[in-house]
């Protein structure tokens, strides 16, 4: 298949690949059993600013370009602002065609999730939720 | 860049490229070989050469020999040709479910036509058994049709057997030789096929030029696929190309007579290549050596896709043995048919050499795939 050499680029030099460890980090996974993709994503987040990004996957070309492109961009985001950054069109961004959503939809859950899991651990999971609703 | 793709095609040795030269330019013998004047006489000549080259790799008449633009375009007119002109009574044919597409597709295109279609299972090591040949073959079956060596893994299947089976029924026997040109001997007597086809481009020769061998004793008819001039005793129309002839017979008689050493070399490179390969974890390789030609490997590398791992290796050119299109990446049907699962056909990649391989680059070659793996086994979740 024909990828941009944006997409290439991303899957060739991952500056984010790997995991995080220690008592600050949060993490959150998504699974697609349909094909055995799996992605989960950790951050380190410091005073409602999110100051490391990793991500470990299982999954094919596009996935880990996403993983990578999304990492990249969460980088020293306020966390008030990462679910407006997480909800980009990141397909077109990486002028990726639209079938590839699985894809997306995978790599949004898991990022989401390790945000999630911060906000719970710091009595915010109500705020989570308003900001889904909308 | 290390090319290790050799069973998608080859290039041009340069012998081959030396007898072809002399027919493309006004200098040369350009002429139409079907024209009467000494220009396209001598043209003729030159095919009829290179046909009579061709016919003595193969052990057979020159007559009995059909240029065409490919194995596909061969394949077409075998199994068509043969329906279209035998297949008024007799509907049913045998194929296999790891024949290439281009087979697959043309039994799925006679299936529209009112044939039955047969497709073998392979055993897991992806050998299409004379048992179950046997089993397949019915009262109406007309065509079978099995390739000699299959494109994906490179397994051996058992032609001559298959053959005799097909003979004893009355059932016409093709196979796709176009993978065993300068691996193994193909000698049409030996294999009893009844119809046979070939391509240039995967033993060194050009590519855009095909052979069909069509048996002449006594002679099988076909009904013709291309009209036009009538060329080739009215059954492949369209003006032949000398230096495409030349190129593939003089292939041809280079791939036969370097039959003995060739295997030698593959067998060497093949195991240096496994040796390093073989230690990273969670690697499998998917079919037996002892079954197959010694210049194809086709590894399971667990937990990495296949295009993700050809896309890393930028220095790498290899396949993964899959068809891929601009919205999905389709796992091999010839693995699957092996009961791969899907996934693991989806992380399985061929790797294949040829003459041009060196020591030194299947070292290199093996060294970059080990490092890129243990990169992307460290990326797992």
């Amino acid at each position: 298949m024909n990828y941009s050499g944006k997409v290439l680029d991303l899957l060739r030099n991952p500056q984010h690949a790997g995991c995080l460890v220690g008592s600050d980090v949060v993490s959150g996974e998504a699974n697609a059993a349909q094909n055995g993709e799996h992605v989960r994503f950790f951050l380190i987040i410091s005073r409602g600013v999110i100051k490391h990004v990793a991500y470990e996957v299982k999954g094919r070309v596009v996935t880990r370009a996403l993983c990578e492109y999304l990492a990249a961009s969460l980088n020293d985001i306020k966390c008030e602002e990462a679910l407006g950054i997480i909800a980009q069109d990141f397909l077109s961004l990486l002028s990726l065609n639209k079938l590839y959503i699985h894809a997306l939809l995978l790599v949004r859950d898991a990022a989401q999730r390790a945000l999630d899991s911060w906000r719970i651990a710091n009595g915010k999971a109500e705020n989570t939720k308003k900001i889904k609703d909308n | 860049m290390i090319y290790l793709d050799y069973m998608a095609t080859t290039p041009v040795d340069k012998s081959v490229f030396d007898a072809m030269k002399p027919f493309l330019m006004t200098e040369g013998v350009f002429a139409n070989p079907a024209s009467i004047h000494p220009p396209g006489q001598t043209a003729m000549q030159a095919v009829q050469g290179a046909t009579d080259q061709a016919a003595a790799c193969l052990g057979v008449n020159a007559a009995s020999l059909v240029w065409t633009s490919g194995a596909t375009e061969s394949i077409n007119l075998a199994l068509k040709g043969a329906c279209e002109f035998y297949g008024r009574t007799r509907k049913h044919i045998i194929t296999t479910q790891i024949a290439h597409k281009s087979e697959l597709a043309v039994c799925e295109y006679l299936a529209t036509q009112g044939f039955e279609v047969t497709y073998l299972s392979p055993t897991p090591e992806g050998i299409i058994t004379p048992e179950a040949f046997e089993v397949a073959c019915r009262e109406d079956t007309l065509l079978a049709s099995v390739m000699l060596v299959n494109n994906e893994v490179g397994t051996i299947q058992p032609v001559s057997a298959l053959a005799r089976i097909a003979k004893s029924r009355g059932i016409l026997f093709h196979t796709d030789a176009s993978q065993a040109l300068g691996k193994i001997p193909i000698d049409i007597n030996t294999l009893g096929c009844d119809l046979l086809s070939l391509s240039g481009h995967k033993a060194y020769g050009p590519k855009g030029v095909g052979l069909l061998y069509v048996r002449d004793k006594p002679v099988l008819r076909l009904a013709p696929q291309i009209h036009g001039g009538g060329h080739q005793h009215q059954l492949r129309s369209g003006t032949l190309p000398t230096h495409q002839i030349v190129g593939m017979a003089a292939a041809m008689a280079l791939a036969t007579a370097q039959l003995n050493e060739a295997p030698k070399a593959m067998h060497s490179l093949r195991d240096q290549f496994w040796d390093v390969i073989k230690k990273l974890p969670n690697t499998h390789l998917n079919h037996s050596f002892a079954s197959s030609v010694p210049h194809c490997l086709n590894v399971h590398f667990e937990h990495i896709d296949a295009e993700v791992l050809m896309l890393s290796l930028n220095e790498l050119a290899f396949s993964a043995g899959s068809a891929c299109n601009a919205a999905s990446f389709a796992p091999s049907h010839v693995l699957m048919a092996m009961g791969k699962t899907r996934l693991a056909a989806s992380e399985s990649v061929r790797f294949s050499f040829g003459r041009f391989s060196t020591l030194n680059e299947i070292a290199a070659a093996a060294a970059m795939i080990s490092e890129c793996v243990a990169t992307l086994q460290a990326m797992l979740p």
